[in-house]
């Protein structure tokens, strides 16, 4: 078998490219890690400091771990990611003293509460009957996970209904005595693949639309396939169909 | 529906806080004779001015979401910024952020990751000082209060509404204060009418009467009429002032009687929690 994907994103309108705090890895084409591939999305909190690179450091490092896919060893990719943040964020300060911009009184609380993010990983593996694929998923907060078999959804994960998207999801913070919460929401699933089938990674904004969509029994996936990604963005907020938040959809075919 | 514009950089909001610097604010507050309603006010106003700027700040720098403005009205009248921000009546949050008068420090008890507590320098900016001295011209800043929410509206015609919030402890010196609050409320943007909100402060030991749906139960005419001058709280202030704990309906106004500092302080949270702010 043989996997496809390709990553498609935009900052919240009225922000820079540069303000986009989503992350999403691999950066380009899938890594085929001996007949296994992995996918990972998150989604950095907007009111806290710095959430954009410690999502980009939960998601490498969700698809860089070589263990197999379980909540116990989701939560020490989480542990090892706080570890990874550690290091970059004396790099940070240390740079930013260099730069002649050191850190601002009005920084100093946000810093000291740390950063916060969803993450929605997928692993795609060998080794389901009949020469299939299975998959394995894990997330914490409300960026989703749709399975899409013949123009039907199969999976919506880990949000079923569009009305449970919540202004206040879970989130992973960058201080690991913080996430005791964060670890007793995460949750984990699994499934097979076959040939045709479609895989969805979005974060919430996006999920939420597309959760919509399906319950009007309408086949989003058509229109993300079918359109430019900007046209198709800039028309949902402009008609007040999807909120104005960093989108970020990562489509998976399985060939 | 009104009241749910984004508030962004490129549509910013503004709040404007008229604080009554008469000489009765040199009096302590009915329920703490420790604190004088003066120094209070002046704290809980840096306090606010500093979390708005904490909030709004990202690694970049300080987002414009915001401007902000202090009038103090008493002896002398005008805008209360010290240091750089003096004479300025409405600063974009960014600026208030890089130019506070002084910062002061203080230390803090703060967790030490490990289940402890250690004590943290922590700094603390000051950006206006208390200032108690004279009669209570509050027609005047009222007046001044329309004039410069008119001009920001001017020039961000679809923002979410501009707040004005009065602090005082006692009754206006210049006249009746009804048709200046009018003026004031009968300003608007696409989004709604410009919103008044009345904090009256205590120097008895009476209990406060927060966030009330009709004058009944008030004390006097002179607590009716800064409920009449106040206006009602949007929606989704009422989602945030249920969550404190109040209950509210749809007659429900942003005022509050016979206010001690606990008061002050939640009220200003209460009334300056973005609805909208991503």
């Amino acid at each position: 078998m043989r996997v496809e994907s390709e990553t498609r994103w935009l900052p919240k309108r009225g922000n820079k490219l540069s303000e986009y705090e989503d992350a999403f890895y691999p950066k380009e084409t899938p890594h085929d890690r001996d007949g296994s591939w992995r996918f990972a999305v998150s989604d950095g909190a907007s009111e806290s400091m710095l959430s954009g690179p410690w999502a980009e450091i939960l998601v490498k490092s969700f698809c860089r771990s070589l263990v197999p896919v379980t909540k116990a060893s989701a939560k020490a990719i989480i542990g090892r990611a706080t570890m990874a943040y550690e290091a970059w964020l004396k790099g940070y300060l240390r740079r930013r003293e260099r730069e002649g911009r050191p850190v601002q009184w009005y920084e100093e609380p946000g810093l000291n509460v740390g950063a916060f993010a969803t993450l929605l990983g997928l692993s795609l593996v060998a080794g389901a009957p009949g020469n299939g694929l299975r998959w394995e998923a894990i997330c914490v907060g409300d960026s989703c996970l749709f399975q899409v078999r013949e123009d039907r959804l199969i999976t919506s994960f880990a949000v079923k209904r569009s009305s449970d998207f919540s202004v206040r999801p879970v989130l992973i913070s960058s201080k690991p005595a913080k996430n005791q919460v964060a670890f007793s929401k995460l949750k984990y699933t699994s499934g097979t693949c076959l040939s045709g089938d479609r895989f969805y990674l979005m974060t919430d904004a996006i999920a939420a639309w597309f959760l919509r969509e399906h319950e009007r029994g309408e086949a989003p996936w058509s229109a993300l396939e079918a359109s430019d990604f900007e046209d198709l963005v800039s028309r949902l907020r402009r008609e007040g169909l999807m909120r104005n938040d960093d989108v970020t959809v990562t489509s998976i075919r399985v060939l | 529906m009104p009241y749910i514009a984004e508030i962004s950089r490129g549509n910013p909001s503004c709040f404007l806080f008229l604080i009554d610097q008469s000489g009765s604010m040199r009096d302590p507050f009915g329920a703490d004779p420790s604190k004088r309603k003066a120094d209070g006010v002046a704290d809980a106003i840096n306090r606010l001015l500093q979390n708005l700027a904490i909030k709004c700040a990202k690694a970049e720098g300080v987002r414009d979401y915001y401007y902000v403005g202090v009038l103090g009205y008493g002896h002398r009248s005008g805008p209360a910024f010290g240091g750089a921000l003096a004479g300025r009546e409405l600063v974009p949050i960014s600026e208030v952020a890089a130019n506070p008068a002084r910062v002061d420090e203080r230390v803090r008890k703060v967790e030490d990751g490990a289940g402890g507590l250690v004590d943290q320098t922590v700094k603390f900016p000051i950006w206006f000082d208390p200032v108690a001295n004279g009669g209570t011209p509050m027609c005047q800043a009222l007046t001044r209060a329309h004039s410069i929410v008119q001009g920001f509206i001017a020039q961000h015609p679809d923002c979410f509404p501009p707040m004005v919030i009065n602090i005082t402890d006692g009754e206006a010196t210049d006249g009746n204060p009804t048709a200046a609050a009018q003026a004031l409320q009968s300003l608007a943007t696409t989004d709604g009418n410009v919103l008044l909100f009345n904090l009256h402060l205590s120097s008895h030991k009476a209990s406060p009467i927060e966030f009330p749906d009709s004058d009944e139960n008030l004390p006097d005419n002179y607590a009716k009429l800064l409920f009449s001058m106040s206006s009602k709280l949007p929606e989704y202030m009422r989602g945030i002032a249920e969550e404190e704990g109040f209950k509210t309906t749809e007659n429900t106004r942003g005022f509050v009687f016979n206010g001690d500092l606990v008061s002050v302080i939640r009220f200003l949270d209460i009334g300056t929690r973005p609805a909208n702010l991503r």
